[in-house]
């Protein structure tokens, strides 16, 4: 296979004024994905090269960057997919602690403010709170979110709104409020329809392209308003 | 924690690519203030009728009256179509319609500005020039 | 907690937006379509303000215009992470500028209800 090359965002806030793209000739493998060519570079031409990953199997969410102009999960990207010059950068938009790692705290703190646990005031039944495997369906494109922060950082609501919640927290709001075991419907509610809510999206869709899990956020947002208009306007 | 003090944004967009969702939202802004700085205008010239009577509507429309002007004005009638669509399908969203189909719908919406921009040319277009 | 803040906003916004597709569409179609050589002149104006039909549709227009625009302008203005005193004040400030031109339109739509 031939060689790829490889474009890197660097960036280390000790020691440079500006980030910088660095180049480096990669020899090429068949099947390699882009985490494996920044070991590549991590292990045999650059130690100080900064990066998160964990699972290395699309579960954990810990690789979201900007790859080739898409948000993209390191560990299941295919090089052969994208042609052999990789251009890889921190998640746009974030902040920048070194190289490709970004600051997530905002992001996992605005999800932390919409309860993101099963709310229930009433008393636990005798054996379990029942979910038919119809309701289970429903919510199982929602739950596979992994909180890569790609939405997040692809949202131009975000990009402006400090205080906006950001499509990740909205989604998972809604994944909660559309599960029958949940009785968190109006503490939700009051939550999220709010001006650094609901009303900050604007049906853009950046976050269901950017989503490596495939998950309509739009469309979990959207049925979100909709239950917040259905309530004012029936006075519930 | 570490905390570096001031992390920059990762701003560099090396081969963005803007999504059509993303598209359909700037120029929905970009004609939304527009027309909102033609409506004060707008409200502005047609006053002219309160303060000088008829002469001096008159005068203000034929002095109007140019090619140049009503050129924009086609730019102003193009605007007023896109906008209106491109809320239309906002609307369809709102109401859960078509949000898989985003891509499709969008599509849709260029499609049919293009039809009744062109329609508007046509009948519009003879008189000016 | 603080109520749904904003719920209605967003609804005015598009029950506006649909009103105004049809209000205006009648409104470019009268004066650019029908008879597009003709250009705008004070009689016809006047004429086709006798009809109280027009001019319910032009009050109309003025109205839900000004609503939709100004409404849709602070929503631009809100997507800036603004705090929220500056949104309240903002909200009144456009109110004020909405209730004033729409008065101010009104008034000049009625120079030609006067000959």
């Amino acid at each position: 296979m031939q060689k790829i090359t490889l474009n890197v965002y660097r960036f280390d806030p000790d020691l440079d004024q500006e980030p910088y793209w660095k180049s480096y000739e990669l020899p090429g493998r068949e099947g390699v994905t882009v985490l494996e060519v920044l070991f590549e570079v991590l292990e045999h031409h650059d130690g100080s090269l900064a990066f998160r990953y964990s699972c290395r199997e699309a579960i954990c969410g810990a690789c979201a960057m900007y790859i080739n102009g898409s948000h993209r999960l390191a560990c299941k990207t295919q090089v052969s997919h994208l042609g052999r010059v990789l251009w890889v950068s921190p998640l746009p938009h974030m902040r920048v602690i070194k190289d490709l790692v970004v600051d997530m705290d905002p992001f996992f703190e605005k999800y932390k403010l919409i309860k993101p646990y099963l709310l229930s005031n009433s008393k636990p039944p005798e054996k379990e709170r029942y979910q038919s495997p119809d309701e289970r369906r429903y919510i199982d494109e929602m739950i596979s979110c992994i909180l890569c922060g790609s939405c997040y950082s692809s949202c131009p609501s975000v990009w402006t709104g400090e205080h906006y919640l950001g499509p990740a927290a909205l989604m998972w709001a809604y994944r909660f409020t559309a599960d029958g075991r949940d009785e968190g419907d109006a503490e939700r509610l009051n939550l999220t329809a709010q001006e650094g809510g609901l009303w900050r999206c604007h049906t853009i869709f950046n976050c269901t392209e950017a989503c490596p899990k495939n998950i309509n956020l739009t469309h979990s947002i959207q049925q979100l308003k909709k239950k917040a208009a259905a309530r004012v306007l029936g006075g519930k | 924690m570490y905390r570096p003090k001031q992390l920059k944004e990762n701003a560099d967009l090396s081969l963005r690519n803007i999504p059509v969702g993303m598209w359909g939202w700037i120029l929905q802004r970009i004609t939304g203030l527009l027309l909102v700085f033609y409506l004060m205008l707008h409200i502005l010239v047609v006053s002219v009728a309160m303060w000088g009577g008829q002469e001096s509507f008159d005068r203000w429309m034929h002095g109007l009256h140019n090619p140049v002007l009503l050129t924009l004005e086609l730019g102003l009638i193009l605007t007023v179509i896109y906008h209106a669509l491109n809320g239309l399908r906002i609307v369809l969203f709102d109401l859960g319609y078509g949000i898989r189909a985003q891509r499709q719908v969008f599509a849709a919406v260029m499609v049919l500005t293009a039809l009744i921009f062109g329609y508007s040319l046509y009948v519009i277009v003879p008189y000016i020039y | 907690m603080n109520g749904m803040k904003g719920v209605w906003a967003w609804l005015g916004q598009r029950v506006s937006g649909v009103v105004l597709v049809f209000l205006l569409g009648i409104h470019l179609w009268v004066l650019h379509f029908v008879d597009p050589g003709a250009g705008v002149v004070f009689q016809g104006v006047a004429i086709r303000l006798r009809s109280v039909f027009f001019i319910v549709v032009d009050l109309a227009l003025l109205a839900f215009s000004l609503y939709h625009g100004l409404n849709g302008l602070r929503t631009v203005i809100l997507d800036y992470s603004i705090s929220e005193k500056a949104a309240r004040k903002l909200t009144w400030v456009l109110t004020a500028v909405g209730v004033a031109a729409f008065v101010y339109g009104a008034l000049g739509l009625m120079a030609f209800l006067s000959v």
